[in-house]
């Protein structure tokens, strides 16, 4: 049976409608009503503030900000009301960077892992300079000389290797040169650096000290690039690709949650990824925020950092729990200063691009 | 030309990757769709009820999930079945289809299963005695009546795939083989500033071709318009079942072998993840429920769970309720402006989830600059997360309901408004007990995205404002695999379970009044 013989005279028409539309008024009424509707969610719950308020954005662990929580809250002011927005390093720069783009940042403070954020921030003035007194057992590598930021923590890039895969005389890699060669075709991963600012660190340090000729043969060894430190930590674990060039305190937390994976400070060099503070220049309550900003190298702060299985850059401080100590870390870390940050900075996009070409094509 | 840091060539065949996949796998679940459509509805299928209601399950797991779940099974080096696939295991553009179709053949089957459900068995029992075979049947006289609602499936598949990124990005990126929203993604996660507008610039890329397939899959409903509808809805009867007789074994063992690769292998999977005490680790010796026990211990778990209830659940009764109103004053009043609405709705939902976040930030900053000029905030987070999820979702019941109502004869609403029946009267009365099937089958298919959304919920969110989406990105980011899994596996069974219950379709009786 054929439906055409409920058309209804001529074609252009809509059969089914036009006879008993209703009237001209109700047909604009309801797109109008759900379109208001929908309007009307954006307010449904504002509310008034009486308590000022510190944002502070980062991406510390969620645990290392739980013990954090009190103590700060105990160092600032009695009516002030410390907010943690916890993200990705790489989110909280979306998310800062669209703020700025229409007007404002919510955020008084930023603490995450990409040093080139900052440096961006600190080139478009929107950093606030500080030179904090508290601040002063930080190496002056790791502080910008105007003060609009300074290193806190300092995550460092390792190699990682599952022992379970390595159970003959072969052995895991002991340096970076080592995963160029053909004996780990197929064993490797990293996280992408066009989305984790710590890989772009490494990527730019290695490339710097070997050439783009070394990701070439790490290309010709199959090297995967993607997703995150943790997904490193995973391809480790199930053994797809026992080698991973990942942050140490991946390893370390996992190693800490019963992971076979183990850590191999690379003989020629580990990667430091500078992870700094800072104060946006628009903040409502500069005078507060430099309070958190202090505290934040207090004793307290850095014990919870190292708790957190990151290192601390004040010197006497402990080192994380089953690493290397920090002393003996600092012999073999590769060379970082402002000029190699600035000199990084100016060639990111070619990195990127030239990274892409070489290992993602 | 397109992004900064991007080649030219790498963005067109990131654009050709993203078309084929989604041209591939609309046609797959488009085909799929309406073969399990047909079977759990028009045959005498074994345990067919069961299986319309768990067809639809992969919808219910977040996409990265059902990734991960799949690098669980397909892993190269250990996983369960590596051997099904080529040498790279699951990675790669087989993988991205097979994943995607089992999300993506949810919006063909389920629309067509309440096409079916809705269209008059009469007719087909008429050519039945008339001495037509099923294929004929489904040939003649269903698949005219059918054509709107598997364009449209179809088309909501294509859309789908094209603005997905968790499975691009988990079975792509590995294997080198971008897509165009992995592409985006790269360019606002390490961009700064010019990552965004260059980023933007390429949705624009992604826009147009949404655009052009909204257009085109436009263009075939219009061929459907002019012949009106045939179903009057009224369900006289149960549908009397084709038998297929000597084939019925091997069907119904079809049937729900494809149940098992799509809903009981992932879950089978999750359930091992999250009883590993680390990832890889999947002997039985080795089991434990310290994952599990973590993740239902988290105080963010509570907190989470209740957020993505009340969020989910009135976001997307009132995305359905207008997207009925809305359905109604476009096809059954002719409202331009109305179909324009459902029409531009595409939009967003063939963005990615990146993109609207980002756009949203820009509007909330404004939104609360303007506020706290009069001395008010707006602080809660949960209400641009509910925004984010109402404009993201607004498409699918929209165009649902845009296809049902063009679907059925107006004879009924003709009667009533005779009568002197209001608008009111006349969708509560008459469009929305036989539409109910639609109504619920979009209500579902709005509400579980979103009660697992993670892209948009992450950047969105902020001091109170954890959602389930969020708590499993941090799971996966900061603690470790099988705690995701754990959450995965907890969230998934308890859909299955829901599932379960929902066969008695209580729901549904009472969309009906009865």
């Amino acid at each position: 049976m054929k439906n055409s013989e409920s058309r209804s005279g001529g074609s252009s028409l809509n059969p089914t409608g036009r006879p008993f539309s209703g009237s001209p008024a109700s047909n604009t009424l309801f797109p109008v009503a759900a379109v208001l509707l929908l309007l009307s969610l954006l307010f449904f719950t504002p509310s008034c503030s009486g308590k000022k308020k510190v944002w502070i954005y980062t991406s510390i662990y969620k645990e290392v900000i739980e013990t954090m929580r009190e103590p700060l809250s105990k160092a600032m002011p009695p009516d002030v009301e410390v907010m943690w927005f916890q993200s990705g390093s790489e989110n909280i720069a979306s998310k800062v960077n669209a703020e700025l783009a229409a007007g404002a940042s919510r955020a008084d403070l930023v603490l995450t892992s990409d040093p080139f954020w900052y440096y961006e921030l600190k080139d478009q003035g929107c950093l606030l300079p500080y030179k904090s007194e508290a601040a002063r057992d930080i190496p002056d590598i790791y502080v910008d000389p105007d003060g609009a930021y300074a290193g806190v923590r300092l995550p460092v890039m390792v190699i990682g290797y599952n022992p379970r895969y390595f159970t003959d005389n072969s052995g895991p890699p002991r340096s970076w040169k080592d995963l160029a060669d053909p004996r780990f075709k197929r064993l490797i991963s990293m996280p992408n650096p066009l989305e984790s600012g710590s890989s772009f660190t490494a990527v730019a340090l290695l490339q710097s000290r070997f050439g783009w000729d070394y990701f070439e043969r790490l290309r010709a060894n199959d090297i995967i690039a993607a997703g995150g430190n943790s997904s490193v930590i995973t391809r480790m674990e199930t053994r797809e690709r026992p080698v991973g060039i990942v942050l140490l305190e991946n390893v370390l937390k996992a190693w800490d949650k019963g992971s076979p994976v183990r850590p191999v400070y690379p003989s020629d060099g580990t990667i430091p990824v500078l992870s700094p503070i800072a104060i946006l220049r628009d903040t409502r309550n500069p005078e507060l925020a430099k309070k958190a900003y202090d505290w934040f190298f207090s004793d307290e702060a850095q014990r919870a950092i190292v708790r957190g299985s990151m290192y601390s850059l004040i010197e006497s401080a402990p080192s994380p729990e089953h690493s290397l100590p920090y002393t003996e870390l600092k012999k073999s870390m590769m060379p970082w200063s402002a000029g190699i940050l600035a000199q990084m900075f100016a060639e990111r996009a070619v990195i990127k691009s030239k990274f892409s070409e070489t290992v993602l094509r | 030309m397109f992004a900064d840091g991007v080649s030219n060539s790498a963005v067109i065949e990131a654009l050709a990757r993203s078309l084929s996949l989604s041209l591939v796998v609309a046609l797959v679940s488009g085909a799929t769709g309406c073969l399990a459509a047909w079977l759990v509805t028009r045959s005498d299928v074994g345990g067919s009820r069961a299986l319309a209601g768990l067809f639809s399950m992969p919808y219910a797991i977040p996409a990265y999930l059902l990734g991960m779940a799949w690098i669980v099974l397909g892993n190269p080096a250990v996983g369960a079945i590596r051997e099904l696939f080529p040498e790279g295991g699951i990675y790669g553009f087989h993988g991205m289809v097979l994943v995607e179709s089992t999300v993506a053949f949810a919006f063909p089957y389920l629309e067509l299963k309440a096409g079916f459900e809705r269209m008059d068995p009469s007719l087909e029992e008429a050519a039945r005695t008339s001495g037509a075979g099923p294929w004929r049947v489904f040939r003649d006289v269903s698949f005219p009546l059918l054509w709107p609602p598997l364009v449209n499936g179809m088309c909501l598949s294509f859309l789908y795939t094209l603005s997905s990124f968790g499975v691009p990005a988990m079975l792509g990126m590995p294997v080198r083989q971008f897509v165009l929203t992995t592409l985006i993604y790269s360019q606002f996660k390490l961009g700064g500033m010019a990552g965004i507008w260059s980023g933007l610039r390429l949705s624009l890329l992604l826009l147009v071709m949404a655009m052009l397939v909204l257009a085109l899959s436009n263009r075939l409903v219009g061929l459907q318009r002019r012949r009106g509808g045939a179903i009057t809805g009224s369900r006289v009867s149960r549908p009397g079942l084709v038998r297929l007789s000597g084939a019925r074994v091997p069907v119904t063992a079809a049937a729900w072998a494809v149940f098992a690769l799509v809903v009981a292998l992932p879950w089978g999977a999750l359930a091992f993840s999250a009883l590993a005490p680390v990832a890889g680790s999947y002997s039985p010796s080795e089991w434990t429920l310290r994952n599990l026990e973590y993740v239902l211990n988290l105080p963010e778990f509570r907190e989470a769970l209740v957020n993505s209830l009340a969020l989910s659940l009135p976001v997307a009764t009132f995305v359905v309720g207008s997207g009925f109103v809305l359905a109604f004053a476009a096809v059954r009043r002719g409202s331009r402006l109305a179909a324009r609405l459902v029409e531009s709705m595409g939009v967003p939902f063939s963005t990615p989830g990146t993109v609207i976040a980002i756009l949203l930030i820009f509007a909330a900053t404004w939104v609360s600059a303007a506020l706290g000029r009069v001395g008010l905030s707006l602080d809660s987070p949960l209400v641009w997360i509910a925004l984010a999820y109402a404009v993201k979702y607004c498409a699918v019941s929209a165009r649902m309901l845009t296809a049902a109502y063009r679907q059925v004869h107006p004879s009924l609403e003709e009667a009533a408004v005779v009568s002197g029946a209001t608008t009111f009267i006349l969708l509560r009365t008459i469009w929305l007990p036989l539409l109910s099937r639609t109504v619920l089958a979009a209500w579902f298919l709005t509400a579980l995205p979103m009660f697992t959304e993670l892209t948009m919920s992450v950047l969105l969110t902020g001091p109170g404002g954890a959602t389930l989406g969020t708590v499993l990105f941090q799971l996966q980011e900061y603690a470790d695999q099988p705690s995701a899994a754990a959450l995965a596996w907890i969230l998934l069974s308890a859909a299955l379970v829901g599932a379960f219950f929902m066969r008695g379709r209580r729901a549904e009786e009472i969309l009906e009044g009865r």
